[in-house]
């Protein structure tokens, strides 16, 4: 058995998990007052929210809502004006997951469906995408893994030696920590030995970190591919944990905060049109 | 001891709770934990965590799957106990990097701890009061307007008229409380010689039923809106004018979404009015070289967006020179007064009003000004305390000191 379908058998039953959680998490605040679906069922609310958002979205008011989404959801604007070391370590964490997210989907859909099913890898601009020592992947990959290696440094500084006195460090926050730690750990480690297992670009250098890492060992005689296949399935994997963990933990807030600060904006936003200055909640 | 009543909240409401992540941001922003640091089940970020908890062990998977987990009796008390000293302030939802609407979500609290029967019993109290004195205090709601006995003449809005353009709903602690009689009375010395075509409502004006909406029992005063609503359509008014906060922030934002329908008539907080009429130079007035600060306070600055309208008042007094305190505006430090946390806690409100009363003396100011009743009465009582040399004065009061 190949190691990608191995990665899958687990992966799989592990994203069901992060569905399960999905819908019982949104059950729950589905079980919540929604102005003009008093009585109705979690369907019908869901179905009542749907269409109030999507007509927002395609209103008048969608720039109010994206400038609202990008100020406070992405760029979280109050966090900058309080502390800007906060920002920055909130803001590498979560651009960096972003980056490295978005990159992901796009490996996954340029090799499984575009080159795979419909036979276009030969165009380069998809091919790129799921080639991992192409110079641009292999540098975007390198920046979104970096940026989340210093935000959560810049995290675990502040709450595990720092210590402020605002904080209340509990089991979830260190469990967060170790999950992200070890993504980020096993996947530094999956590119060094990728790197001395097969190399297949012309910019090396452009995987800045990982490439003078894999130099470093480059003389250890060691079994590259099989650590490569098992590095890569184990990174994998942790992934998929996390993922799956991500409606039961408080990696939650990623969507929920982002929603709330968004939906707050833009409420604000229509009290000051109307002439108010404060947020005065319906 | 039941489950939380999830319909009491709404779908926002809910994913705040998971919005939340626990950053203590809040806490550096709370004036009643600042005052009782070990009680941490006051911060913003517990009672969330609390109640996530609450509601995930008890409709959560394993809820579903395994049978709920009520929660232990003490967690609940804590909680209602840290719910309960929160003066409501709405300070955490200025600072909150999720932008998490808490003072809403505090009172949604309040309402599901009163239905779970895990809250002071004190509050029993005031529901039977308001609901049979239809104020406050207790007294006889017929003596609203005792405060006009020592005016040197009563004017004709107060009690004698029954139609007018402005109803001045006066409140409870103006009617009832003497410390606050002389907001009231400046008052309509100051609408008298503006010419305002106003009245009062007398023994027909009812509690507006702020302290049982914000201590979570907000159904027992839906009749008593009704009624307030009723009273003032009878006398043609195109206006309400209410010189307490909370009255003005009820009337505003809270009668229309209860009773369903719009007043049909405008709400101005008195300062805002007061703005207006300076504005208009209806009341013109005497110089004065004094150095004054003003206080926000929270159902009229945070809660209801007016922050200005009080300091365009101050400015209009020739000579006067308004400092601002370390906090102000949407920054400012409660007085200790709301959130009903007199009845549960008195020290606490103590121990928050002379913090904000260090606040205005170290700016220097001779006066602390504010545009509340409730603030006027907790902070003047704090300078007693401290033997501050700072006289405390409502901005009507300054304006009829004044009145050329």
């Amino acid at each position: 058995m190949n190691i990608e379908t191995l990665f899958w058998i687990f992966h799989t039953p592990l994203m069901v998990v992060f569905l399960i959680g999905l819908v019982d998490v949104t059950g729950i605040w589905l079980r919540g007052r929604v102005e003009g679906a008093d009585g109705a069922s979690a369907g019908r609310k869901f179905i009542i929210l749907l269409g109030k958002a999507l007509r927002a979205i395609f209103s008048r008011q969608f720039p109010i809502i994206l400038k609202a989404f990008i100020t406070e959801a992405w760029f979280n604007r109050r966090l900058w004006q309080t502390s800007r070391w906060r920002w920055l370590s909130h803001f590498l964490l979560l651009n960096g997951f972003l980056l490295l997210t978005v990159l992901s989907g796009l490996a996954a859909l340029s090799e499984k469906v575009l080159y795979h099913l419909f036979h276009l890898g030969h165009i380069p601009w998809i091919a790129m995408w799921y080639m991992a020592d192409h110079p641009v992947t292999a540098l975007l990959n390198e920046i979104g893994a970096t940026m989340m290696t210093v935000g959560l440094l810049f995290y675990v500084f502040r709450r595990y030696l720092a210590r402020p006195a605002q904080l209340r460090t509990g089991s979830m926050d260190t469990w967060m920590v170790v999950g992200l730690g070890l993504i980020l750990l096993t996947g530094w480690v999956t590119e060094i030995v990728r790197l001395n297992a097969h190399y297949d670009g012309p910019a090396p250098h452009l995987a800045f970190i990982g490439y003078p890492l894999s130099l470093l060992v480059a003389g250890w005689n060691l079994p590259w591919k099989a650590l490569a296949d098992g590095f890569y399935l184990g990174h994998g994997l942790l992934t998929s944990i996390v993922i799956a963990a991500i409606p039961y933990s408080k990696f939650m807030h990623a969507v929920a905060t982002a929603m709330i600060a968004t939906v707050d904006a833009v409420q604000q936003e229509r009290v000051v049109v109307q002439g108010g200055t404060a947020h005065v909640p319906a | 001891m039941s489950r939380p009543d999830l319909s009491l909240f709404t779908f926002q409401q809910l994913m705040s709770l998971d919005a939340c992540t626990r950053c203590g941001e809040c806490t550096l922003w709370c004036p009643t934990f600042t005052e009782k640091p070990d009680l941490d089940a006051i911060t913003p970020l517990r009672k969330i965590e609390a109640v996530r908890r609450f509601v995930r062990g008890q409709y959560g998977l394993l809820a579903r799957l395994f049978g709920p987990r009520p929660p232990k009796p003490e967690a609940l008390q804590a909680h209602s106990t840290g719910t309960y000293d929160c003066t409501l302030c709405g300070r955490c939802a200025v600072v909150c990097p999720a932008r998490i609407q808490t003072r809403e979500l505090w009172i949604a609290m309040r309402r599901d701890l009163v239905r779970q029967g895990v809250y002071p019993a004190i509050f029993d109290r005031l529901r039977e009061t308001f609901l049979t004195a239809h104020n406050i205090s207790g007294d006889d709601n017929a003596n609203r307007l005792i405060w006009s006995q020592n005016l040197p003449e009563i004017p004709e809005g107060v009690g004698k008229k029954t139609r007018a353009e402005v109803v001045f709903f006066v409140g409870c602690v103006a009617s009832f409380y003497p410390q606050s009689y002389s907001i009231p009375q400046n008052a309509v010395h100051v609408l008298e010689k503006a010419g305002v075509d106003y009245l009062t409502l007398g023994g027909e004006e009812w509690c507006c039923g702020f302290p049982l909406v914000i201590a979570g029992m907000g159904d027992a005063a839906v009749e008593t809106m009704r009624h307030n609503l009723d009273a003032v359509h009878r006398t043609g008014a195109r206006r309400l004018i209410a010189a307490c906060p909370s009255c003005y922030h009820t009337w505003k934002h809270d009668y229309p979404r209860v009773l369903g329908e719009p007043l049909g008539f405008e709400v101005l907080h008195l300062t805002e009015l007061l703005a207006e009429l300076l504005a208009d130079g209806r009341v013109p007035l005497r110089p004065l070289e004094e150095t004054v600060t003003y206080h926000d306070p929270c159902d009229l600055g945070r809660t209801s967006g007016v922050y200005e309208a009080p300091r365009e008042v101050i400015r209009a007094i020739p000579g006067v020179t308004l400092v601002e305190m370390e906090h102000h505006h949407q920054y400012s430090l409660c007085c200790g007064g709301g959130g009903d946390v007199e009845m549960a806690d008195k020290d606490l409100v103590a121990a928050v009003s002379r913090r904000r009363i260090g606040e205005a003396q170290a700016t220097g100011a001779r006066v602390l000004l504010s545009a509340c009743q409730q603030c006027k009465r907790t902070l003047a009582g704090a300078a007693r305390q401290e033997r501050l040399r700072i006289r405390v004065l409502d901005v009507v009061e300054l304006v009829a000191q004044q009145m050329a």
